[in-house]
């Protein structure tokens, strides 16, 4: 290296001088433009950042649930995935059609004119399972479409499909309750729609409870509501009216099952009926609730108040002897006994137990229109019972004033009016409750999200309708139907029960006169005598062959009675039968069968009694592996499954 | 081990070095642990960590050979370069659009980012003699063709950004070598002039981004929006940032590369102009110290090969920030030790390994 290299390294450095200058330009103009946008622009894009992280968005939480009395849910709803497209950003429609097709079970062609709807927001489908939507979600991210997205959605679903169905009603489109509680209690249960700013992820994830966001997801803000309904019990009845409807083939049955001393309604049904969770496959008359909506003349069953009427104002009296012609005229009309014979010379017990007609009108005319109207109201007739179910109809009375003696006589063996199942149903339930009516509810009580009541019914007593020795009277011909009358075939061996059978002409629809060969067939009644427990109500509309009440309606009534004795543990009451009591007793399961589908709690946390009493009051069984607190649970919290399933629950000590 | 020989490290550079590196680890661990590989939260620390700890321990022990025998290996290295650019069109596997990576074991390597360090060493090898004198389009046109060579073949993968770095690294060079400034300038203005024609040879991509570049909204949801995130990310972070963890642009998703290219407005969002200030604080002290080596370089081999590698991290660090700020084009350049990624950060650390390796070979008169 001699005089050259050094001269070259000199001008190296030389250069090298002008390059630093150049490189603190640089670092000062790029520190520059950073202190531009992050101090100068920074609120301005800040502001940004909170406009795309998170948005102004209605938060959906779901509808409240219904429960039954003992808290299995009836009807839940369940948040689910939703998925849109944005056409705006589709690159290939046929593409997006064809992958996205088979994973949700739609149509290629209806995806593709979702797409060609264009606009930045278009539902594909509604309500994905969780499969399906974590089938689109894979989809999604392994050919990376950001043209479809999901969004939050309650759906509402009848766990028990068909149970209770005219009972809860359906909810239709943007979260209205349609029908039943449905409706009628809409406002209260109606999933709350806050807007609130949420935050959200590139993927329009809303983020809750995060290091991001203090918010909580509210979802559960919203009411519960408690029926008086039990599960069981209304799938006794259910179970029985299917049976019913393949036997008698009639166009329609209705079933009550009331608590004479609280009003309460413990099981409601009709046949046929739809199940809620496709409501739209069924025909809107099978949504209807026939039980408050229907009207018909009961025919024989309001005997019973007439039976009331007469005794309290001591018209007539048990053993009073009639003479029963077969048939009576009155003002031109003839009034024939079911059988179109005559009975002789009978007492007044014989009259209520073989429902004999021409007595009955001669109890009625001698009664006289104001005092059978005035009973009939005093029973809750001619008005609405007030319960919380939507369209309950008032059923029709003539005007006192305006009835020939004919109307009067027709009114005694129950024609000429009208009435709904609930209202005889409750009137019924009056003469088994000492004479006291009381008014019908269905709604035990409605709970806020975190347990505490709201508001919760409680019996609510309306009138005495007849004294108490009267009603004593009553009861006992009332039995008598059942011990040996027309009413025999509701019997349960070893069990008290009292009750009337009617079998009436159908009106026709326009009110003009009768159809020929067109019958409604029913019972009502109660047990067990001695300290009644449930009333049964069983009307079968238009029945194919035999039509008679105590014929076909009876024998429904006595395979609910039975069946609800054993779930309710009812005890027999006749002394032969008192071997029973025992045996039954021992056969007797801590906690009642229960069918169709439940929903599974979560037990996680809870020790193991509580974890056994959680499932097992859903209706499930349990399988417990280890000891402490239950870490694990082999079916998912709020899965369906088939009641009786075991579960098996891990425990672990703490 | 020998104390002169520590006496003789820059240890201001190794110090800056550093803590890029720790403060690339902790912001790389920010932006990937939510969208890490499934179950492993730190896959991307862990690496990148093991990888820096890897190049140090072959730093220190490079140190014990002298840079200056780079010198005969200059054209040797030249042909590697070329082969290793060959291999990958050939054999090279495909990502992100395009091809520029070979898998090489665990690892997948992308020659590209090697290609400029050796470049660097070739050049200076084939400018040591010829300090003042390119004054003549005769004088320069070899060595055009030189560069120009594994200048297309990066261009061809495509790579546009590694590209660009080579002609940073060429006009540094030549700059430094006292070109004939009036020569410079017509080359610039031909450039210029021939941009439209170079206009048609660019993807389709490379023409969205600089339409782009010149306004983010005429695709803010496509080729815009990378731009427009990285904005708003850095801009959210305002003076003292979100925290780390913290930024919702980076965490969420809105902002991709979150851990490469993009990695600045991660430390601008989470750690603030404060952050994002000392980030740039040590850039600068980083390239003041590869200037000031440069300078006292025993020879200009050692001159030459410092300048550079300082071109190649100034460049880098001002088109990359650039980028992030919306002031440059997009074009995939990785922040120098900051940024994921095993063959940038090998690369960056050898570069600083030769510059260490020079610092300690300057004027031995002093001592």
């Amino acid at each position: 290296m001699g005089m050259h290299s050094k001269r070259q390294q000199r001008k190296l450095a030389a250069n090298i001088g002008i390059v630093t200058a150049g490189i603190w330009l640089i670092l000062v103009c790029l520190a520059g433009r950073y202190a531009w946008i992050q101090l100068v622009q920074g609120d301005k894009l800040a502001a940004w950042v909170r406009s795309e992280t998170g948005e102004q968005r209605e938060i959906h939480s779901p509808r409240g649930a219904i429960l039954d009395r003992n808290g299995r849910e009836l009807a839940v709803s369940l948040m689910t995935k939703s998925l849109f497209v944005d056409p705006n950003s589709v690159q290939d429609a046929n593409d997006v059609a064809a992958r996205l097709a088979p994973l949700i079970q739609v149509p290629e062609s209806e995806i593709l004119s979702d797409i060609a709807q264009g606009g930045g927001f278009v539902w594909v489908k509604h309500y994905l399972s969780s499969d399906e939507a974590a089938a689109v979600r894979d989809l999604i991210r392994e050919a990376d479409y950001n043209c479809l997205g999901f969004r939050d959605e309650a759906k509402r679903f009848y766990p028990n499909d068909m149970l209770a169905a005219n009972v809860l009603g359906f909810v239709g489109t943007d979260d209205i309750g349609l029908d039943g509680i449905e409706q009628a209690y809409d406002k209260l249960i109606k999933g709350s729609r806050t807007e609130s700013f949420i935050q959200t992820d590139m993927k329009d994830n809303p983020i809750f409870n995060s290091i991001f966001s203090r918010q909580r997801y509210e979802g559960d803000r919203c009411k519960t509501i408690e029926l008086t309904l039990d599960a069981t019990a209304q799938f006794i009845v259910e179970q029985a009216l299917d049976e019913a409807m393949a036997a008698n083939r009639p166009k329609s049955i209705t079933a009550i099952v009331m608590n004479p001393k609280t009003g309460e309604i413990m099981a409601m049904a009709s046949r046929p009926s739809y199940n809620p969770n496709q409501f739209d496959d069924y025909k809107p008359e099978t949504w209807k609730n026939k039980a408050v909506s229907f009207i018909y003349e009961p025919g024989s069953t309001f005997k019973a108040v007439v039976a009331a009427a007469a005794l309290q104002e001591r018209a007539v009296t048990p053993n009073q002897v009639f003479v029963d012609p077969g048939t009576v005229m009155v003002s031109g009309r003839a009034i024939q006994n079911w059988n179109g014979e005559s009975f002789g010379t009978v007492t007044f017990t014989d009259v209520v137990k073989y429902s004999l007609n021409t007595g009955f009108a001669q109890v009625g005319l001698q009664l006289g229109a104001k005092q059978l109207t005035k009973y009939a109201k005093l029973f809750g007739f001619g008005e609405p019972t007030g319960v919380e179910l939507p369209a309950e109809e008032s059923g029709i009375l003539f005007n006192p004033d305006e009835m020939r003696d004919s109307d009067i006589a027709t009114m005694a063996i129950g024609q000429s009016i009208a009435v709904t199942p609930l209202q005889l149903v409750t009137a019924m339930a009056a003469i088994a409750n000492d004479g006291v009516l009381m008014k019908p509810h269905i709604v035990k009580s409605v709970c806020n999200a975190d347990g505490s009541v709201y508001e919760e019914t409680k019996p609510e007593v309306i009138r005495r309708t007849i004294e108490s020795a009267t009603d004593k009277t009553l009861v006992g011909l009332l039995e008598q139907v059942v011990a040996s009358g027309g009413g025999q075939k509701a019997g349960v061996r070893g069990y008290r029960i009292a009750g009337k059978t009617g079998t009436a002409q159908k009106i026709r629809e326009n009110g003009a006169g009768y159809m020929e060969g067109r019958y409604i067939a029913s019972f009502c009644g109660f047990a067990p005598v001695e300290d009644p427990q449930i009333v049964v109500y069983v009307m079968i509309d238009d029945p194919s062959g035999i039509y008679y009440g105590g014929q076909i309606a009876a024998p429904i009534a006595s395979e609910i009675f039975s069946q609800l004795f054993r779930y309710l543990q009812i005890e027999p009451s006749s002394d032969p039968f008192a071997g029973m009591k025992d045996t039954q007793a021992a056969g007797q399961e801590a906690h009642p069968a229960v069918t169709g589908k439940v929903v599974v709690p979560d037990v996680v946390g809870l020790d193991a009694s509580e974890a056994t009493m959680r499932l097992e009051s859903a209706g499930l069984k349990i399988q417990a592996n280890g000891r402490g607190t239950a870490v694990s649970q082999s079916e998912s919290p709020h899965a369906l499954v088939e009641a009786g399933t075991a579960v098996t629950v891990q425990f672990a000590p703490e | 081990m020998n104390k002169r020989w520590l006496r003789r490290m820059d240890f201001t550079l190794i110090a800056a070095t550093l803590a890029i590196i720790l403060m690339s680890l902790v912001i790389i661990g920010s932006a990937t642990h939510v969208n890490a590989p499934s179950g492993q939260r730190y896959w991307f620390v862990q690496r990148q960590g093991l990888f820096a700890l890897l190049n140090c321990a072959l730093a220190f022990f490079l140190m014990n050979f002298d840079y200056k025998m780079l010198q005969r290996y200059g054209n040797r290295l030249y042909i590697f370069n070329l082969i290793m650019l060959l291999a990958v069109m050939f054999l090279g596997h495909s990502a992100l659009g395009a091809q520029r990576w070979i898998q090489l074991g665990p690892v997948t390597i992308q020659p590209s980012e090697f290609s400029k360090l050796i470049m660097i060493v070739s050049l200076a090898a084939l400018l040591e003699d010829k300090i003042g004198k390119l004054n003549t389009v005769h004088d320069l046109l070899p060595i055009a063709a030189y560069v120009g060579i594994p200048f297309l073949l990066v261009m061809k993968q495509p790579d546009l950004g590694t590209s660009l770095v080579f002609m940073a690294i060429f006009f540094g060079m030549i700059f430094a070598c006292g070109v004939n400034l009036k020569l410079l300038g017509w080359i610039f203005a031909g450039g210029l002039a021939c941009l439209p024609i170079l206009w048609h040879f660019l993807k389709d991509y490379q023409k969205m981004r600089i339409m782009v570049f010149l306004d983010p909204n005429v695709d803010p949801l496509g080729s815009g929006y990378h731009i427009i995130q990285s904005k708003i990310a850095i801009g959210s972070g305002m003076l003292f940032g979100k925290g780390l963890f913290g930024g919702t642009q980076s965490q969420l998703n809105f902002l991709p590369e979150n851990h490469t290219d993009f990695i600045f407005a991660v430390v601008g969002e989470e750690l603030g102009f404060v952050g994002a200030a000392f980030l740039l604080l040590l850039y600068l002290v980083l390239l003041w110290r590869g200037i000031k080596i440069a300078r006292d370089a025993s020879d200009t081999f050692g001159m030459l090969l410092a300048v550079g590698i300082t071109s190649m991290l100034g460049f880098h660090v001002l088109v990359n920030v650039g980028m992030t700020t919306g002031i440059m084009p997009v074009t995939g350049i990785p922040l120098p030790l900051m940024s994921y990624g095993v063959s940038s950060l090998t690369t960056n650390i050898m570069a600083i390994a030769i510059l260490l390796n020079i610092h300690m070979k300057k004027q031995k008169l002093l001592f």
